[in-house]
């Protein structure tokens, strides 16, 4: 008895007897995008292959409409919970009532989660009266439907929680809601604009695409903010694993935890402040100074094509209003001049980073010596250097010839001394591997010139770097399934017979190396009008599909002939 | 019952409350005077358990107040501006409560609603300032707790309705002993009411008297003698202060009403009068034998 006074109280039930109506909303919501859809479906549709395909469609790709819907909600259901915690009448007035801290959060909680999952799971049991008394079982399984419910469970948990997370560090709702819709983006906002920022500084500096990773299901990062990746459709319900699960309950225990200290910690006597928690407000600051200082100065560089000056000069403006504007926000002031003592700390911070950016003590401008390179990786194709980076993982041709690496170098020289654009009409991929074992990437992206396209040409000759771009050699041979060759005006021919598929592979191998290949890979370089017809190659298969390289037939080219007649 | 002891507490570098210290007795009605600012809500709202202390302790029962809810439990708290859930009624208001105090007592908010006369079924935010006052009053005594902690209670209050809410706590003290702390920036207004009083000033206690003692142990005295004052008699009476008014004297005399008068008579004044004080009187001189100047604390 003691236990249930202690724990579900009259905050709960007074809650609930508030908010019912949210709860409600939520019901109508989902019974509007699953069930009602699965009655309308049936109706409708007859043939069975369609139908799976629909009720596949429903239960794994979600609507934006229906995510954003489920996120308002759930931010919704945080800000009014919460509401009575953040309003300084309503924080004394709930304090003064024999509760502890503890007890409110609990409370809370509770009742936040009976808002969401009386409506879901009101919906879980329509659902499996359709699948049961409609046929539905034939054609599709049941426990799809069970994942579906307990994903959208736990993703509104999860943003439910933000929203808590939030309420509980502001008093302001505005500030609430539009901080609970914000959320999810801003560890990519930062990220992105970050990317760009350094891409200024350090012209040529190699990022991993860390915003793809980031809404990858891969991340624990797209667990953490889900929405993006939600709306990205990398969070598939019906093919959430066990790491997924994982992901999303650790994702839940730690928003659980930050809640709860937070609340606890809570003063109440700050419940006027927009941000209650000074070194919360402080850490915002800063944060806002350096997001609009790294934001407003690459920006500004990239528009005007400017140098590392328009960094400079850009940056201390981005930081001035990042700093004013958080301070004057803070304060609910705009006479907040008399603060400025953080943003000249800032400044000073500033004016030490990108001086020493500008050396080779943290980042290398200038290309390495001759004598200190071992062997080059190059390439100016995208899909190269995708490949490379997270198909290959690392290069597996080197440039070694002294040569050609000198022209590398000269042309890494000259890309550098050409005055930046950032329009990104033109990339190049360069890997150095130093013979005392260490690494150098750059990637350049810009618009470059005609000196540019003559070392290229002269690059291009070298075997190494061939067999850097062209696929074929990056396979192992092994891997080769299938070929398809299609010559115009005739019929396209298979062969699966390995001592072929063997043959095609060398002579395509030979004729690139030999420079007798008159085109490039297809992907590479746009051929096709003056060729006589393609041949893809299959390798890879995963179960489900293959992956393929294709490449033009030579007008000249006598083996196909050969091999098909 | 309540105790207070070298309670300390700051806002950023604002010191809010300066050591204070106190101790409220069951049953009696204590009453914390001072000026906007003074300190006396932030003081409510830590002794209540609202607000988390720097330093000292604050007790009911000798056991520490702030998230304890068994001693919560015993304590009522009535804001300057009481909150009220939107759109509940008083009936929607007193049916949380009962869920929240198991010591609620429905006879107790029957009768009240006989004595405030408000319908309990209006929704309590459409009314005036006022009226919420009496509501957040009538719903705390109907709590039954065993303190009862009001801030400005009698504020917008008229004169009768004022009266009336005095009594009605007033019967609750001398019925049940219910223990009060009540602030206002008027010592007129709880002159008739406090067993007890304390003045806060900047965050400090600058003075705290029980009411009945003081008001018959301070006196003032107006006399007039042939030859002038007598310089023993002035060694012989506990003076506290002494005006001068051509040949009359007025004083201000610490101690018993009987043995003040037997004594200046000794000296056969050719005028003598001897008058009980005001409160705000006594404290008036209180203070300035202390050193503050009554004017810049009180309103």
């Amino acid at each position: 008895m003691s236990m249930r006074t202690s724990t579900i109280n009259s905050i709960f039930k007074n809650d609930l007897k508030r908010f019912w109506v949210v709860g409600l909303m939520y019901l109508i919501l989902i019974f509007l995008n699953i069930p009602l859809n699965m009655l309308i479906s049936l109706s409708k549709v007859t043939d069975k292959e369609e139908l799976i395909f629909t009720f596949t469609q429903m239960f794994n790709y979600q609507s934006d409409y229906f995510i954003f819907c489920i996120l308002i909600l759930s931010i919704l259901v945080g800000m009014l919970l919460i509401r009575e915690v953040q309003g300084y009448r309503s924080n004394i007035h709930i304090f003064s009532l024999p509760f502890s801290k503890k007890n409110i959060f609990i409370n809370k909680f509770f009742a936040g989660f009976v808002l969401f999952f009386t409506p879901i799971f009101v919906n879980f049991l329509i659902t499996e009266v359709i699948y049961f008394a409609f046929g539905v079982n034939e054609l599709m399984k049941k426990s799809i439907i069970l994942n579906y419910y307990i994903m959208l469970l736990l993703i509104c948990i999860i943003f439910f929680l933000q929203s808590l997370v939030i309420g509980i560090i502001t008093s302001n709702s505005l500030f609430h809601i539009s901080s609970g819709l914000l959320i999810n983006f801003i560890p990519f906002i930062f990220i992105s604009v970050l990317n760009s920022f350094l891409n200024v500084v350090f012209y040529g500096l190699h990022l991993e695409d860390s915003v793809t990773l980031l809404t990858s299901n891969k991340s624990f990062i797209a667990y953490l903010f889900p929405l993006l990746s939600w709306l990205n459709s990398e969070i598939v319900f019906s093919k959430a694993g066990f790491t997924g699960y994982i992901y999303l309950i650790l994702t839940i225990l730690i928003y659980f935890l930050l809640s709860y200290v937070l609340f606890t910690k809570r003063k109440n006597e700050k419940a006027r402040n927009l941000i209650v928690f000074d070194s919360i407000a402080e850490a915002l600051k800063y944060f806002n100074t350096a997001l609009l200082m790294f934001g407003v100065s690459s920006l500004a560089t990239m528009i005007a094509k400017g140098d590392i000056f328009t960094v400079f000069m850009w940056g201390l403006i981005g930081a001035f209003f990042g700093y004013y504007l958080s301070e004057a926000l803070l304060k609910r002031n705009f006479k907040v001049y008399r603060n400025l003592k953080g943003y000249l700390i800032v400044v000073s911070i500033w004016c030490i980073f990108l001086l020493i950016s500008q050396t080779e003590i943290i980042f290398r401008h200038s290309p390495p010596k001759l004598d200190d390179v071992e062997s080059v990786c190059i390439s100016n194709n995208k899909k190269i250097i995708y490949d490379m980076e997270y198909e290959f993982k690392a290069p597996r041709f080197h440039i070694t010839n002294k040569e050609t690496i000198k022209k590398i170098l000269s042309l890494q020289q000259h890309i550098t001394s050409l005055k930046r654009d950032y329009s990104k009409s033109d990339n190049i991929y360069i890997v150095y591997k130093l013979k005392n074992g260490r690494e150098i990437k750059r990637l350049y992206e810009g618009s470059f010139d005609s000196k540019y396209n003559e070392y290229m040409k002269l690059i291009s000759l070298d075997e190494g770097y061939k067999k850097i771009n062209y696929n074929i050699f990056n396979i192992d041979d092994k891997e080769f399934d299938k070929v398809m060759i299609f010559i115009k005006d005739k019929n396209e021919v298979e062969i699966n017979d390995k001592d072929k598929i063997k043959f095609v592979v060398n002579n395509l191998k030979r004729d690139i190396l030999s420079n007798s290949y008159q085109y490039k890979d297809e992907i590479i370089f746009d051929g096709i009008e003056k060729s006589k017809g393609s041949i893809e190659i299959y390798y890879g298969y995963d179960g489900q599909k293959y992956k393929y390289i294709a490449y033009v037939i030579d007008t000249n080219n006598k083996w196909i002939d050969e091999l098909i007649k | 019952m309540l105790r207070v002891n070298g309670l300390y507490k700051k806002y950023d570098d604002f010191e809010a409350i300066k050591n204070v210290s106190l101790y409220i007795p069951r049953g009696v009605v204590y009453g914390l005077i001072g000026s906007n600012g003074a300190g006396k809500t932030t003081l409510l709202k830590t002794v209540t358990g609202i607000f988390e202390k720097d330093r000292g302790t604050v007790t009911l029962n000798e056991k520490e107040i702030y998230e304890n809810v068994e001693a919560k439990k015993k304590i009522f708290f009535i804001a300057d501006n009481p909150y009220f859930y939107p759109g509940y009624t008083v009936k929607d208001m007193a049916n949380f409560y009962k869920t929240v105090y198991e010591t609620w007592d429905e006879v107790k908010y029957e009768r009240l609603r006989g004595i405030f006369k408000i319908d309990e079924n209006k929704k309590v935010r459409n009314m005036s300032k006022g009226m919420q006052k009496q509501v957040a009053i009538w719903l705390g005594l109907s709590t039954n707790t065993d303190v009862l902690i009001l801030d400005e209670p009698l504020d917008g209050l008229d004169a009768v309705i004022r009266q009336r809410v005095k009594k009605l706590i007033f019967h609750e003290v001398i019925d049940r002993q219910l223990t009060v702390l009540i602030s206002s920036h008027n010592l007129r207004e709880l002159e008739d009411f406090c067993d007890y009083v304390a003045i806060l000033h900047s965050g400090e206690v600058i003075l705290e008297k029980e009411v009945e003692k003081l008001k018959s142990s301070i006196f003032k005295v107006e006399v007039a003698f042939n030859d002038g004052m007598p310089e023993e008699l002035m060694k012989r009476i506990k003076l506290i202060k002494a005006v001068q008014k051509g040949r009359m004297w007025v004083l201000v005399v610490e101690g018993e009403r009987i043995e003040i008068e037997k004594t200046i008579q000794s000296y056969n004044p050719i005028l003598f009068d001897i008058v009980s004080l005001t409160l705000e009187e006594i404290f008036m001189y209180e203070m300035e034998g202390i050193g503050y100047e009554y004017e810049n604390i009180n309103y």
